[in-house]
């Protein structure tokens, strides 16, 4: 880094013009007199923090609704000169920002912002899910009751499409857990057609909310989908994340998804050894 | 600003070769010092000021700073192995004391007679500590005798401020959100604010001052969750509020005729999303140093936002006599303070 110096006092221009000032006096015990301070010249060495040592905040995203029914618009922003934000949808081709984005079909959007001379922004990704123009009429019951602390609005607002907002701490939509395993019962009115299910979870480290350890989706005795998830590694933000599991095409009358927590907080965490929690507010189910 | 105008002679005279011994290093060019802040109020960052041996030293929370009469920087932390921790400006350590405060939140100085007096908010302890500035016990102001507090650690107070008359306020600040009013004696003389949906009512009444620029003294108090500084008279009467949507403000500091606020997370609220916020003496947001451009669309403040990973959780901020401003920080990796440099 380099080195600047900056002047912090009252010092006499003359003294500086015939280049007395590099002696970098410690006027420290000088502090109680001001006569002592008028005369005093003081000198830091300063490290000043470097551009290229600062990394961008993530974009701000604002989504009209990121479960939606004919399109979704979102709007990215990083208020800084000259930033560039970039964004990609379903991994292709990167993007320059430029206008609003309308999304027609379900997606998965990665964004970054980027300024010359700073460290990029990290990557912000968001799931954006176009749900049925019809709800699914279905009765959603728990096997599990959720703590009484996170009770949500009960196991039937999980398929109510009504949630899904990123401001998940100005809301109490969410039904938290601290069981092992949470069994989720689904029971559709009409046999419906499905291909793939997503489930709503909110990831806060700070608060001790993980990501489970597998999710799997049963009809009667047979597992249909499942998807398993590593050991978090640390994570300084808490994110709403929306994962997508695939299940075997088909017609179903039932269905249990089986959340399966973790046994333990990682060891990297304050609460490592302790069950962690799980927070959950949605599952959707589409097409 | 005699301080900025000799800033900028120096550069100028070391770019015109006047200074021989090449006072500010070999290459001018290669300086991209960050500076952060808008409008009046931008400043460089110090990120290892006042950074000491953690064993020997340590901290917690950086909690609240504020400065002496000496000129000295004065830093609380909960840490019990040195709550207060005195500094010079540049950061070197001149002083530590203090083991006996768990919960030290609060840091409020007030000259009496004389004399730097500190008043501690301890939020574990429950009660605020009177101190002379190296750390003798003066007077205690324990959970108030009053029906709302059934049980002592309901009360829980993070900060003080002291009128002129001596008067002294409490925000019970992650208690029962009242503010209490007590003459200096101790006597308790009024109690305002607290929990409800009213525009007078708190949630999280984190920091307290004194205004005195217009010549009389009000009270500004944080209702942090709610992203509002409000205004009170002396005597507890709602008078305005001051919307920030998007800013979680701690405490309110004044430093003449603008105002400084510790901005602990931003947007939404999530984890490590603070920044600075100054306001003008209009109550008009004119800087955000680590956040975005303050904008005003018909008199609304647009939703604040953090820009840069400067900051984590700033927590206070104390401004000095050069216009130099230190952030304390919460949950900051146990880091000591940051100071910004006024340019």
């Amino acid at each position: 880094m380099i080195k600047s110096i900056y002047a912090i006092t009252i010092v006499i221009i003359a003294m500086t013009l015939i280049g007395c000032s590099t002696k970098k006096s410690a006027a420290t015990k000088e502090l109680n007199n001001p006569a002592e301070k008028l005369k005093t010249h003081q000198e830091v060495d300063i490290d000043f923090l470097q551009e290229n040592n600062v990394q961008l905040a993530k974009p701000q995203l604002m989504i009209d609704s990121i479960l939606f029914k004919k399109s979704a618009t979102i709007t990215i922003g990083l208020d800084l000169e000259d930033v560039i934000i970039r964004y990609t949808i379903n991994g292709g081709t990167p993007h320059l920002y430029s206008h609003p984005i309308q999304i027609m079909e379900t997606a998965v959007l990665t964004i970054t912002a980027e300024k010359s001379g700073y460290k990029s922004s990290a990557i912000s990704d968001i799931q954006i899910i176009k749900v049925p123009n019809k709800k699914i009429n279905a009765t959603v019951t728990l096997a599990q009751n959720p703590s009484e602390n996170y009770p949500g609005n009960g196991a039937q607002s999980l398929m109510d499409l009504e949630q899904g907002t990123l401001n998940f701490k100005e809301n109490n939509e969410w039904l938290g857990f601290q069981n092992d395993e949470i069994d989720v019962n689904i029971s559709f009115n009409d046999p419906t057609r499905l291909k793939s299910l997503y489930c709503s979870l909110l990831i806060d480290h700070g608060a001790w909310i993980f990501q489970p350890k597998e999710i799997q989706i049963w009809n009667k005795d047979q597992m249909v989908g499942n998807k398993t998830f590593l050991t978090p590694i640390k994570q300084m933000d808490a994110a709403l994340k929306i994962i997508p599991i695939d299940i075997l095409e088909g017609t179903y009358s039932d269905l249990i998804v089986r959340i399966i927590n973790r046994d333990s907080i990682p060891h990297w965490h304050p609460g490592a050894g302790t069950p962690p929690w799980l927070f959950i507010d949605e599952i959707i189910v589409t097409w | 600003m005699i301080r900025r105008k000799f800033i900028t002679d120096l550069s100028l005279m070391t770019l015109a070769g006047f200074a021989s011994n090449n006072l500010l290093g070999s290459n001018v060019e290669d300086y991209k010092d960050v500076i952060i802040g808008h409008n009046s109020h931008r400043y460089k960052v110090d990120l290892n000021w006042g950074a000491l041996d953690s064993k020997q030293f340590p901290v917690n929370d950086c909690h609240e700073m504020v400065q002496d009469s000496q000129g000295r920087i004065v830093l609380l932390t909960n840490h019990t192995q040195n709550n207060v921790i005195i500094y010079d400006k540049k950061g070197e350590l001149i002083e530590v004391w203090g083991t006996e405060y768990p919960g030290a939140h609060g840091l409020t100085l007030n000259v009496e007679d004389g004399q730097d007096i500190l008043y501690i908010a301890d939020n574990q302890r429950h009660e605020i500590i009177k101190t002379t500035i190296d750390g003798k016990l003066i007077k205690k102001f324990p959970c108030p005798d009053i029906k709302e507090y059934k049980e002592d650690n309901q009360y829980i107070p993070t900060e003080t401020a002291i009128a002129n008359n001596g008067d002294v306020y409490v925000a019970d600040g992650y208690g029962l959100q009242h503010i209490l009013h007590y003459n200096s004696d101790g006597q308790l003389l009024n109690v305002f604010g607290g929990r409800g949906d009213g525009p007078e009512h708190f949630d999280n009444a984190h920091g307290i001052c004194i205004d005195n620029r217009s010549g009389e003294e009000t009270l500004l108090i944080t209702a942090r969750t709610q992203n509002k500084l409000k205004r009170f008279s002396m005597d507890g009467q709602l008078i305005n509020v001051i919307d920030l949507p998007g800013a979680y403000i701690c405490r309110p500091v004044i430093h003449g005729d603008d105002l400084y606020m510790a901005t602990i997370w931003s947007g939404d609220g999530k984890p490590n999303t603070g920044f600075v916020s100054i306001l003008d003496k209009n109550d008009i947001l004119i800087s955000a140093p680590g956040g975005s451009t303050p904008t005003y669309t018909d008199g609304q403040l647009q939703s604040m936002y953090q820009t840069m990973k400067i900051f984590q959780h700033p927590h206070d901020v104390c401004i000095d006599d050069d216009e130099n401003l230190y952030v304390a920080q919460w949950n900051s990796g146990k880091s000591y303070p940051i100071k910004l440099y006024r340019v």
